[in-house]
């Protein structure tokens, strides 16, 4: 008996917890519904009086958000991509083989996951702007396509392939690029899926470098696009909740799709540290 | 037969060559603003066959000052840009603006004395013109018609001056009984980060921010303090709510939560777009004297161009501002037009006609003052209004915090 | 050729980390000594910045704010994190999987995006969650331009007048707080889950054989066994609380009322770009630097010594 109650009293925290998580996306996605007048006559209405599209219309029609959709997505995509292969690379050189500075590289990897990302902004503007990458996806890409965390992630994955495994494919005759690819990669699938994810969603959700670099309408991120609804007389609230959800909505979709691998990889690394 | 070919070929190839000139123009007017240039600059491509401008919104002003400046680093700006009057000295002062000294000298079709005097003075940098106006907007009293009349105004007579003002918010601020918070206040005079709704203030009261040449701030005369304290009396009376942000106060203003406050002219239209009520703008109440704000951007061409680029981007600024878009541009935003001429036109007053509400910002220009510029200026604003707002959240006494900010300023100005 | 290979796989990530992260930081620190505001000369000054900024009592109070954020964020991400982890670990329970989805949602959300929904939320005149606190009769709050410490606050009815640091962040460094819990609490969550369904259950079978109760079992059990999640969590919300920027930047872009959400990465991004004083904030950006390479090496140090590894 007490255990239904137990069960009851869970279930009632949870559900109130859920819901605390999800009203400010169940907000946005009501308020983007309605037009802007009604909203600053009745704020607080759960479900719109006026059921409108106008403001979705709008945010596609008055910037180009669809191209901005595409661009976030090539770039976060690429970016995803590239880091992949670095880290693949650089986290079993760490993991698996012996050489001189091993250890020092490393640390000075790790050091700069510390790092602001305002402390470097304008240097590493400096330097895209030098070689022509600006309003580029290049230029968007490339300064991210390795970062230190990936290859910390999949090291301490890689520490946990038994060397049994690696010796036997070395007796098979494979070098080192086959034994990454046969036997590490696969085996750390949920590795590879969460670095894929967070990489992904950094990456759209990155909003202060294309800042920086893209001053090409056509060549502007989802995230750039969002500001654009910030004008200077007072927010469009319907507008710029349909916008954000447009593109948040991409995201959700990822996410969804790759959660139980994802899950399954944060929480390797949660418990070995 | 061969040698007529080949000339008639370089001809050609040379007429070809003085083809299309693109320039690139980054500005910052988004949203309601926005499809108002972009209509000008197509227009202005199609009048020019033989240079295309490409239109490019950069984000807010503060955002473009930032983008200009590393641009400028590595020579990839753009060739002309629309910089904030206050900011122009940023950039002029490294030489990175066009002196248009020359350029007007050698034009006949344009001087100086066609601009609205106190506009043209917002462009000039060290005896120069760095920049032509072209939005200019002066800070207006925006008032709630419909409240008036419900609180037995005359909604054709705004308050003229403080007094009339703190009578007016007093009969418009609506307490239902038992409530702590008014549900319509009579006034909405500063919202966080604003200080340029303060500034006016001291003028009004006959002080000055800054001394003549600059090196000195004395906001701290007793003018000043005394403007201070006056200010700080509305929200402390309960006329004024002291705890908005901007999007929050103009969105209370819009909800009909507010009777009056200030705004830029450049929002009138916008306002008329979306406000529900009945909107009237007036000139700001006068204090011991009269005295506005004008702000603004100006277009200003990048130094260093080709001779051909720079001959494009000056025909594109001077037809930017010219009578027939100037008076354009002001109906569609309510940002002024900037040529005497335009003031005198015919199109004018049809345009009075259709938005009566523009006409109120043309009559504040006689005493409209420019904003204060320096290098710093941005960073002596905000000190300037952290020291209102300790005043204004009653965490300091007006005396010592203008005496302190006198001090921060004083090193910044050097 | 044997003993070039491990190079030859890290030069990729090396290339890109050394060209697009290290240069820039050495670049950086250059720069901190120099007087810069993105005009063709520089100012040498020497240790002038440095000196500037740590007697700058601006500078502290960021350190401050920023101090608080993360003594707000920290334990409730992780204690709520825990406590759904918990609740959440019981096999035999229906929607594990939906309920786990949910609360993860906040945590891949866009700053920019969740900012913005919870300005809006938190709006004096437009929030629901003054509706909420209006509708049982209570006065609506102005969250974002509230510049009174939270415990001052609570403490005005005693008529006591708290020392200026126990005054507790602003109201509206408080509403940042939350929405920084709120983003954190599925990815804890989902960690500790983990971890929880990690440990055997032989293990509370044992207990409770010799008559412990839960919160017995919680303790000598769970919370040791957790220790080394704990730890990572801890190290990863530190780092990334250091650092937080776009929620501020989007609900109180002027750096808050009275100043009071702006945190050191904040204050940092105005020096550079509103005021251009790019050498001044490259050394802002070192000193803090080192505050967070130092937090992580005492976190390792001492709080490792207590993580129980099996």
């Amino acid at each position: 008996m007490t255990k239904r109650i137990g069960r009851v009293f869970r279930y009632a925290i949870l559900i109130a917890g859920a819901v605390v998580m999800i009203f400010p996306f169940f907000w946005s996605f009501m308020t983007s519904f309605k037009d802007l007048r009604e909203i600053l006559r009745d704020p607080f209405s759960l479900i719109p009086r006026e059921f409108t599209l106008k403001n979705y219309v709008n945010v596609f029609t008055k910037v180009p958000f669809a191209r901005y959709l595409l661009n976030s997505t090539i770039v976060a995509l690429a970016t995803t991509f590239l880091q992949l292969v670095t880290a693949s690379l650089a986290a079993f050189a760490f993991a698996r083989m012996r050489f001189r500075g091993r250890e020092v590289i490393f640390y000075i990897f790790l050091v700069t996951m510390m790092i602001p990302q305002q402390v470097v902004m304008i240097p590493q503007y400096l330097v895209v702007m030098r070689l022509n990458m600006d309003n580029s996806y290049f230029g968007l890409i490339m300064p991210h396509a390795a970062t230190a965390i990936s290859i910390f992630f999949l090291r301490q994955f890689f520490l946990t392939i038994p060397r049994d495994l690696e010796d036997a494919a070395t007796i098979d005759g494979c070098g080192p690029l086959r034994t990454l690819f046969n036997v590490f990669l696969p085996l750390t699938k949920p590795a590879i899926a969460t670095i894929a994810v967070f990489s992904f969603m950094w990456s759209w959700n990155n909003y202060f470098w294309p800042l920086l670099i893209i001053s090409e309408p056509e060549m502007r991120t989802v995230q750039l696009g969002l500001a654009m609804f910030k004008s200077e007389g007072g927010i469009q609230w319907g507008e710029f909740m349909a916008a954000t959800v447009v593109a948040t909505l991409p995201i959700m979709i990822a996410y969804f799709i790759a959660q139980k691998q994802f899950v399954k990889g944060i929480t390797l690394t949660g418990l070995k540290g | 037969m061969k040698r007529m070919t080949t000339v008639l070929l370089l001809l050609i190839l040379a007429v070809a060559g003085l083809g299309s000139v693109t320039l690139t123009f980054w500005h910052s007017m988004s949203d309601y603003q926005k499809p108002i240039i972009d209509k000008l600059v197509a227009d202005f491509n199609k009048a020019h066959k033989d240079i295309t401008v490409r239109a490019m919104f950069q984000g807010s002003y503060d955002d473009t000052v930032t983008k200009l400046k590393t641009a400028l680093l590595t020579g990839k700006g753009p060739d002309v840009a629309q910089v904030n009057i206050e900011h122009i000295q940023i950039f002029s002062k490294d030489g990175s603006l066009q002196n248009l000294t020359d350029l007007i000298g050698g034009d006949s079709s344009l001087s100086p004395e066609d601009f609205v005097d106190s506009f043209w003075q917002t462009i000039i940098r060290d005896g120069n013109p760095y920049a032509l106006p072209f939005n200019i907007s002066a800070l207006m009293l925006y008032y709630n018609k419909d409240h008036f009349k419900a609180a037995g105004l005359d909604p054709e007579r705004p308050p003229r001056n403080w007094e009339e003002l703190e009578e007016y918010a007093r009969k418009l601020t609506v307490r239902k009984p038992g409530d702590s918070r008014p549900s319509q206040y009579g006034l909405l005079w500063g919202v966080d980060a604003m200080f340029y709704q303060f500034e006016p203030l001291v003028w009004q009261n006959c002080g000055e921010i800054f001394n003549e040449q600059m090196t000195e701030c004395i906001i701290n005369s007793s003018e000043g303090i005394e403007a201070l304290e006056t200010w700080r009396r509305w929200f402390s009376e309960g006329l004024s709510p002291a705890d908005l942000t901007i999007d929050e106060g103009i969105q209370s203003f819009t909800m009909g939560r507010i009777s009056m406050g200030p705004m830029t002219s450049g929002g009138i239209r916008y306002a008329l777009e979306n406000i529900p009520w009945s909107l009237g703008v007036a000139p700001l109440p006068e204090g011991k004297q009269k005295a506005t704000t004008l702000g603004g951007g100006s277009l200003a061409i990048m130094a260093g161009l080709s001779e051909e680029k720079l001959q494009a981007a000056w025909t594109f600024i001077k037809w930017m501002v010219s009578e027939k878009n100037t008076l354009f541009w002001y109906e569609g935003t309510g940002y002024m037009p900037v040529l005497k001429s335009a003031m005198s036109s015919l199109e004018i007053q049809l345009i009075w006609q259709r938005f009566p509400q523009l006409k109120a910002p043309i009559d504040s220009i006689e005493f409209a003052r420019a904003r204060p510029v320096h290098t710093n200026i941005i960073e002596i604003r905000n000190i300037l209004y952290n020291a209102v707002e300790q005043v204004r959240k009653g965490v300091s006494e007006p005396k010592p915090a203008f005496d302190d900010a006198v001090t921060k300023v004083d090193e910044l100005l050097e | 050729m044997k003993r070039v290979i491990p190079y030859i796989f890290i030069a990729p990530a090396g290339a890109i980390i050394g060209f697009f992260l290290l240069y820039p930081l050495i670049y950086s620190f250059a720069i901190s000594f120099f007087e810069w505001d993105l005009s063709p000369t520089m100012t040498f000054v020497g240790l002038g910045n440095y000196a500037q900024i740590l007697s700058s009592s601006e500078f502290w109070d960021s350190m401050l704010y920023t101090a608080y954020y993360i003594l707000g964020v920290l334990p409730f991400s992780l204690l709520i994190g825990f406590l759904f982890a918990n609740l959440l670990n019981d096999s035999t329970m229906k929607g594990i999987g939906f309920f786990r989805m949910i609360y993860f949602l906040p945590v891949v959300t866009s700053p920019i995006a969740a900012g913005m929904g919870f300005s809006f939320l938190f709006s004096t005149e437009l929030g629901y969650i003054n509706h909420i606190i209006g509708s049982f009769g209570g006065e609506y709050v102005n969250w974002l331009t509230n510049p009174d410490g939270i415990f001052q606050i609570l403490f005005n009815w005693t008529g006591i007048q708290l020392p200026r640091i126990l005054q507790g962040p602003s109201v509206a460094l408080f509403v940042i707080i939350l929405m920084g819990i709120w983003q954190n609490i599925g990815y804890a969550m989902v960690v500790y889950l983990a971890g929880l369904q990690n440990i055997p259950a032989t293990y509370y079978e044992a207990a409770a054989l010799s008559g412990a109760n839960k919160f017995q079992m919680l303790r000598k059990i769970t919370v040791p066994l957790l220790s080394p999640t704990t730890f990572f969590l801890l190290i990863m919300f530190s780092i990334s609380s250091f650092q937080v920027f776009g929620p501020i930047m989007v609900m109180t872009p002027d750096g808050g009322p009275l100043n009071t959400t702006s945190v050191v990465v904040f204050r940092l991004y105005r020096e550079a770009f509103s005021y251009y004083r790019f050498g001044y904030a490259a050394a802002m950006a070192f000193v803090l630097f080192l505050f967070v390479v130092s937090l992580t090496a005492f976190q390792v140090k001492t709080i490792e010594r207590t993580v129980h590894y099996d």
